[in-house]
């Protein structure tokens, strides 16, 4: 699957005439607002909560050397071996080079972005490992070979008869024994129950549990003072993962750490509300290490790979770091105008909606993103959802700032910016645009800005009508003439 | 009292009738209005494309324009928060910068401003009307035109289903992703119409000629009005009006 | 680059980071107070077990918990099961439970002889009220695949595990960490889960799915008698 944000205006204008999509995004976009909205009218003292949850994120970042080597060391003291990547093709290295170690043939995998973001999949398949993504939306887009198309919620863009035909077609070939006593998925049909194909994939994928060498999942939080890791879900798969193979790898990205074992409470007592609207997700798990003596599951072996991959720069930044706060709750995604019309693929990266813009222009190639922070109409919906108090309008201003400077604003913006600063010419610009074309019938044709034909194709344009200070300079003059002045009441 | 008016480019060249309004409401509260008259843009646009060293430029001028220590009025929210958005411009520390800081004390947006006047929110404006209201993204959750307009006798305010949500207008976004900003303008337009207003008010002019450019498209004219306008025509009808007088001498939308 | 310098070179670059923007964090506001525990307490819980689909049910003894674990086996048709081997009331369990049969973990292949059990017996530490969430430690004789594989997980909660909400969360892991004679000092345990209702998956269509990889029932056991 190409993963390019170069697309993204293409992509983004294409994705609004997919009617389906745009029907399936508002039905998600809503129900996920719905549930949250729900969960939040009733959690007491919740902005008291929020300023609490983003403290600790604050604390976290504002420490965040010390906060890594404090958890390096608590975690190796726990038996955990701890890895640092200073990039993707790092990490991918390291998390190779363990599997290979352990003789991995089969890989579960949780749902995490940051693997998503190194890539690891193909990594370990060209290793010639079998790798299993096993959140049930993830399995489903790994079967469809697409990117997940939201943070909480992979496969919002398949029906139940787009899943039932995709098991259909790619479960037979997956060697799977464990499907008797169900419909075999050669005849499954479209109109099979949500239940049913959902009990066909723990079926498929608890097999490959079973069977796994290696379990690889992301960090929701990590916590310094005791080198635990915390991972939050509802499906189990994560602590399946965790659970029954020999070996668990845990890939963090280096800004998800804790300083406290509080810290970490106060982002659980907001992260599952304000993500899926529950008050806690159906599974956290806190791992400390491996299993210890006598213990008769668990990994026997477990590792940390601290990954950075660009967010080390952008802590000089005192107004993007911003976005290192972020623990991904999705909120913002589904407030957003834009991405309930377009939905995450158009953003050619793991990280879609306002978020998105912000990591993918943050962390990718600067020649690749310079598009994403203009895809934004600075309604600041994200900014009043995020419970932690993101800013993302005034990010993405930033980032524009960034474009800017290396590469200008274009002869259309010069042109007015310089008119606006000459009042004299500016006044003189408008008059001449009144005589030649008060109905702005040429606006389409203006150089610079190719969009405005389409704009003026939907809306019918102002006319340039006589100014305000004009029209007020004469009224002024009727006044004086008629000597009436206006008073009233409270003038007495 | 007096303050200083501040127009947006918009409002001066194709929506005049909105700054008449504002003058008109004002003046008939009480309030004196100054306007200085060489305003061009207050810079919105060179910021909103990141071109931060025009943005700067243009902000110099305003602060030269509106110098204190008169409250600065603007009949627009986005406007209203680029002024406020100064002093983020200059190094703080710098005489720029104390200026910035002052002069972004002093703004309003016209809607905030009435409803700080004594009487408010009641003006005495009377208007029996179906509203439906935009309320702007733009206003930074303000709630100002709501408790206004609820206030106007006789005025029925309907909220579309999503009231927050934005029209698809961003400026320069409606140029580069015109595809999405359509998008956006068509759903809020539906969730207008459902309402069956007979006038669409805001407080927000480019979001106003966003929308009201597209139900004309759509041949569904209701009849846009800015906030200004609708309280004007409301003090026209009520009693006070009828006492007072307007500037405009009847409805500015006509 | 090695992992040894990609260690240095992002410490470095965090270090400059922070030394050419000082980041100062504002102080949070207080915490606010908790639910207090009163009498009310279980049915507070229940309260918020019902919309998870989870039924609190009481036991003054433990021959009645016993009975209620083996009427909800009969319920969810289990023929088998497995349990944590230092439950309180673990006889009175076993007898009542006598008619299924009992799997017993072993430590080569824990999960495969655990996935074919149709019940998993376990038993909290504490349960938070606020969200109805059941904190499960693991241990030696605590297998976690006991709350995950079987269809069907019987979590046993006794009156004094009755806590506020996830704040209490530290405090807890703590008081096991100095508890457990076995594990250094201060380490936490290796494994604690909070378990809220059944596992739960709404990924097609957004239709609410129970029991996708974990327990699609979940029960809860009130322990109302003070254990030593
Ligand atoms: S930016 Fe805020 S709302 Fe968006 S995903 Fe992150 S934490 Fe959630």
């Amino acid at each position: 699957m190409e993963i390019n944000p170069r697309d993204f205006r293409e992509q983004s204008e294409k994705a609004c005439h997919d009617a389906t999509l745009r029907a399936v995004l508002d039905h998600a976009t809503r129900y996920f607002q719905a549930k949250r909205g729900a969960a939040l009218e009733t959690f007491a003292d919740r902005e008291t909560h929020f300023a609490r949850a983003r403290a600790a994120r604050l604390a976290a970042l504002s420490r965040l050397p010390e906060l890594l080597e404090q958890l390096e060391q608590t975690a190796t003291a726990a038996g955990t071996r701890v890895h640092w990547a200073a990039d993707a093709a790092q990490a991918r290295e390291i998390i190779t080079g363990i599997a290979q170690d352990c003789g991995a043939k089969v890989v579960v995998k949780g749902k995490s972005m940051v693997t998503e973001e190194i890539a690891l999949n193909p990594a370990l398949e060209a290793a010639g490992m079998e790798v299993w993504e096993t959140d049930l939306g993830e399995f489903i887009v790994q079967l469809a070979g697409e990117p997940p198309s939201h943070i909480i919620a992979p496969c919002i863009h398949k029906s139940r008869a787009d899943v039932a035909a995709l098991f259909r077609a790619k479960l037979g070939l997956l060697g799977l024994s464990g499907l008797d006593g169900l419909p075999g998925q050669e005849n499954l049909s479209d109109a099979a129950s949500i239940p049913e194909l959902t009990l066909l994939a723990r079926k498929a994928l608890r097999e490959k549990f079973l069977a796994a060498d290696l379990g690889v999942t992301g960090v929701n939080i990590a916590v310094a003072e005791t080198g635990s890791v915390i991972l939050v879900e509802n499906e189990g798969n994560i602590r399946m993962s965790t659970t029954c193979p020999p070996v668990h790898v845990a890939v963090m990205s280096l800004e998800k750490v804790a300083a406290t074992l509080e810290d970490a409470a106060d982002i659980l007592r907001v992260l599952p509300r304000s993500a899926t609207g529950q008050k806690m997700s159906s599974y956290v798990s806190v791992l400390t290490g491996p299993r210890r003596p006598n213990e008769q599951d668990g990994a026997r072996e477990t590792h940390l790979v601290i990954l950075d991959n660009g967010r080390s720069e952008v802590l000089a930044e005192p107004i993007l770091r911003e976005a290192l706060l972020c623990f991904r709750c999705g909120a913002c995604l589904n407030s957003c105008p834009v991405y309930q019309t377009i939905g995450g693929h158009a953003y050619g990266s793991v990280y879609s909606g306002p978020i998105g813009a912000l990591l993918s222009s943050l962390l990718l190639p600067a020649q690749d993103t310079r598009d994403l922070p203009f895809g934004c109409t600075l309604c600041g919906a994200c900014k009043r959802t995020c419970p932690l108090g993101i800013d993302h309008p005034r990010l993405m201003l930033r980032l524009r700032e960034r474009v800017c400077q290396s590469s200008g604003t274009g002869l259309a913006g010069a042109a007015h910016s310089f008119l606006a600063l000459h009042p004299l010419f500016y006044r003189l610009a408008v008059g001449a645009a009144r005589a030649v074309d008060p109905n702005l019938d040429l606006l389409p044709r203006l150089p610079g800005f190719p969009g405005l034909a389409n704009f003026v194709d939907t809306r019918q344009p102002p006319e340039l009508k006589k100014p305000f200070s004009a029209q007020l300079l004469r009224l002024r003059k009727k006044q004086a003439r008629t000597k009436k002045p206006h008073t009233n009441k409270g003038d007495a | 009292m007096r303050i200083t008016l501040m127009i947006p480019c918009l409002v001066e060249d194709c929506l005049p009738e909105i700054g008449l309004a504002v003058v008109s409401v004002l003046e008939r509260l009480g309030v004196g209005v100054d306007h200085p008259r060489v305003q061009t843009c207050c810079g919105q646009m060179a910021w909103k494309t990141g071109d931060v060293a025009r943005a700067r430029a243009l902000a110099l001028r305003s602060l030269e324009l509106f110098a204190g220590p008169a409250p600065v009025v603007c009949p627009s929210g986005s406007c209203a928060k680029m002024l406020r958005t100064y002093p983020e411009l200059f190094a703080p520390g710098t005489p720029d910068h104390a200026r910035a800081l002052d002069l972004a004390g002093r703004v309003f947006e016209f809607c905030e401003f009435v409803l700080s006047l004594p009487g408010a929110p009641d003006i005495g404006a009377e208007w029996n009307v179906r509203a439906a209201l935009h309320r702007s993204c733009q206003m930074d959750g303000s709630d100002a035109p709501q408790r206004l307009l609820s206030a106007v006798r006789g005025l029925t305010l309907l909220e579309p289903e999503r009231p927050e949500r934005c029209c698809g207008f961003g400026g320069l976004f409606s140029l580069q992703f015109p595809a999405v900003s359509e998008s956006l303008l068509e759903d809020k337009a539906h969730e207008l119409l459902a309402l069956d207003p007979e006038i669409l008010v805001s407080a927000e002019p480019s979001c106003l000629m966003n929308i009201s450019g597209y139900l004309a498209r759509l041949g569904r004219p209701v009849r846009p009005l800015h906030a200004a306008q609708a309280l004007d025509h409301g003090l026209d009808l009520g009693l006070q009006g009828a006492l007072t007088g307007a500037l405009t001498g009847g409805p500015t939308w006509r | 680059m090695s992992s040894a310098n990609a260690r240095e070179g992002i410490l470095a670059t965090l270090r400059a980071g922070l030394a050419a923007a000082p980041l100062s964090v504002p102080a949070p506001p207080a915490r606010p107070a908790s639910l207090s525990v009163g009498p009310d307490a279980w049915a507070l819980l229940a309260a918020v077990l019902e919309p998870l689909e989870v039924r609190l049910r009481l036991a003054a003894t433990p021959a009645e918990a016993a009975r209620h674990v083996a009427d909800i086996a009969r319920e969810r048709g289990a023929a088998s099961y497995a349990r944590w081997a230092d439950l309180p009331a673990a006889a009175e369990m076993d007898a009542a439970l006598a008619g299924l049969t009992r799997l017993e973990p072993n430590p080569s292949g824990c999960c495969q002889a655990l996935a074919r059990a149709d019940l998993g017996l376990t038993f909290a530490q504490a349960a938070l009220m606020d969200s109805g969430s059941l904190v499960l430690v693991a241990g030696p004789q605590r297998p976690r695949s006991v709350s995950l594989l079987p269809p069907t997980h019987v979590c046993l909660v006794p009156r004094a595990g009755l806590v506020a909400d996830v704040s209490a969360l530290p405090e807890l892991l703590r008081r096991h960490a100095a508890a457990s004679g076995a594990f250094p000092q201060g380490l936490l345990p290796s494994c604690l889960n909070l378990i809220t209702g059944p596992s739960s998956t709404a990924d097609i269509e957004l239709v609410l799915v129970r029991g996708v990889h974990g327990p699609g029932a979940l029960d809860v056991v009130g322990l109302d008698w003070d254990l030593e």
